[in-house]
């Protein structure tokens, strides 16, 4: 297997699009997102081996942690598809024949899938090239001046404010300033009044064309569809007040800050040791890390260009917001259709490589088996629930991901990482699923602060330490 | 010494992200220090990645089959 063939579970398009959902929001995780979607996938192809054989057990157990990868990546490619006005239910029903095409072409090649998601990595960056080039900055030139802003205002010929624009999903804006919001479809509004220290809320109802005034402190919520249109000169509405605001964001409190990034870094590293196989040959040995780098470098450009060319698309952004909404915001308008084209067939590609790569480490968890068609039968109710979940709901990308990367580090890293021997291993796995499944049950209900990445920084260390302890009495 | 360069490259993306996280947990935010207008840490995110994929193409070039 090529390095490229090797990365092709981690170069999803749901990673992409999270690396510049990140930059463009000014999270403050943002640069180290950029730097584990390289190194992790890195250190997992420096490896020797893949370590201990795999028994019966893993399928069943490590199973569930691919299903929510591809979920992650299925819900990038519904939201495509709600973007240019496709339906969820036939974007859905795409996105999971996509992930069955390695069942059909997969036997004969295992590395055609590098090929594809080299194809997609290429897309990506010459689509943020030509971005580049019409915006007519490097870089960290467009950083720096939208770092330098001091407050993020819509401009006169925002979307926002010529058209008026809709959301997506329901949304509640805060307001820092006096602002007249114009209701370009009629419906009901609801309005937070702050007055003194006591909220109200209203609701009104406003006919096309009508106006509601907010003052500073007002929080004004938005059903998904309703259509508006906000002031030119205004502050947009929103958790990013200035440049200044999202190039250094309010850290939370740095033992905490701490914690969570070391839970991201063995969340992210734990996923890509379970997903990326060893490379043991030179072939391509170039490609697949420079392909894994342009993937994630491509994704926080693109976040910074966004915010530098656009900061209102931050106003309801979705995950692919500053992918698909920029181009045509500042590349020539007879460009802007085939860049938007190149992004959508790159993420495809990515796609449908990542289903590929994800599918040959579902065959790999069942060959202890040896029973002909329980890989297929198993990929195939992984797809089957992926593409459903993708249909029926749409949480977070990023949520999403994340849960499979915690859920793969503690069933199959840090048993892995623990010791060989089998029976070891495989308590070591039940300990790392049921620890994280009971770890993220309590921490939703009682720290949600915490975030999700916390999950496999408990669940982890005690799979790794049941299977060493495990592994010397058996 | 084959595996010497491999273990060589995997010592050092393992501390390219300890420095990523201690320079963003650290104390009085040097993480936010801007050089050429851009801030330490995003200097950070942008080189450390390169420098981790020339050493793990070395890495990979050079190991034994």
């Amino acid at each position: 297997m090529t390095a490229l063939a090797a990365l092709t579970p981690w170069l999803g398009p749901a990673l992409l699009a999270c690396v510049a959902a990140h930059a463009f929001s000014g999270d403050a995780d943002a640069p180290v997102i950029v730097l584990l979607a390289v190194a992790a996938p890195l250190l997992a192809l420096l490896r020797r081996s893949h370590g201990a054989s795999l028994d019966r057990s893993s399928l069943i157990i490590a199973g569930p942690g691919l299903a929510l990868l591809l979920w992650a990546n299925a819900l990038i490619l519904v939201e495509l598809a709600r973007l240019i006005g496709i339906d969820r239910a036939a974007a859905a029903l795409a996105a999971g024949a996509l992930a069955l095409i390695p069942l059909v072409v997969g036997g004969a090649d295992d590395d055609w899938s590098g090929v594809i998601a080299a194809c997609g990595v290429a897309g990506a960056a010459v689509a943020i090239a030509l971005v580049g080039a019409a915006i007519g900055l490097p870089p960290w030139t467009a950083w720096t001046r939208a770092a330098s802003r001091p407050a993020l205002v819509f401009n006169e010929s925002s979307l926002w404010v010529t058209q008026g624009n809709a959301l997506p999903r329901s949304t509640t804006l805060e307001f820092t300033e006096v602002h007249r919001v114009t209701a370009v479809t009629a419906g009901t509004y609801r309005l937070i009044e702050r007055d003194g220290g006591a909220l109200a809320v209203r609701e009104r109802q406003l006919n096309g064309g009508e106006a509601l005034t907010l003052r500073p402190g007002d929080a004004l919520l938005l059903q998904a569809g309703a259509r508006v249109r906000f002031e030119t000169g205004k502050r947009i509405p929103g958790p990013i007040p200035s440049g200044v605001s999202w190039s250094q964001p309010h850290a939370s409190a740095r033992p905490r800050a701490a914690v969570r990034m070391v839970g991201l870094a063995v969340t992210v590293i734990g996923a890509a040791v379970a997903l990326v196989a060893p490379c043991r040959t030179r072939t391509l040995a170039i490609g697949g890390p420079l392909a894994v780098l342009a993937f994630a470098l491509a994704g926080a450009v693109w976040g910074i260009y966004a915010m530098y060319a656009a900061p209102d698309l931050s106003v309801g952004a979705g995950p692919l917001t500053a992918l698909v909404q920029l181009p045509p915001l500042v590349v020539e308008a007879h460009w802007a259709p085939s860049i938007v084209i190149l992004i959508g067939v790159a993420l495809l590609a990515l796609y449908t490589a990542a289903s590929c790569g994800l599918w040959h480490r579902m065959r790999d968890l069942a060959i202890p088996w040896s029973r002909r068609g329980l890989a297929r039968l198993t990929w195939g109710i992984a797809v089957t629930l992926a593409a459903a979940a993708a249909w029926s709901s749409s949480p977070d990308p990023w949520t999403i991901l994340l849960l499979g990367c915690g859920f793969l580090t503690s069933t199959v890293a840090a048993p892995a990482l623990a010791s060989t021997h089998p029976t070891a291993r495989r308590i070591g796995m039940i300990a790392g699923a049921t620890i994280f499944v009971l770890a993220a049950a309590v921490l939703a209900v009682r720290a949600p602060a915490l975030g999700v990445t916390s999950i496999a920084l408990i669940a982890g260390p005690v799979a790794w330490l049941t299977t060493l302890l495990m592994s010397r009495r058996v | 010494m084959p595996h010497a360069h491999r273990a060589a490259a995997v010592v050092t993306l393992l501390l390219l992200v300890a420095g990523a996280i201690l320079l963003s947990a650290a104390p009085r935010d040097p993480a936010a220090i801007r050089f050429a207008g851009v801030s330490l840490l995003w200097w950070y995110a942008g080189i450390a990645p390169v420098a981790g994929a020339v050493m793990t193409i070395a890495a990979l070039l050079t190991s034994r089959r």
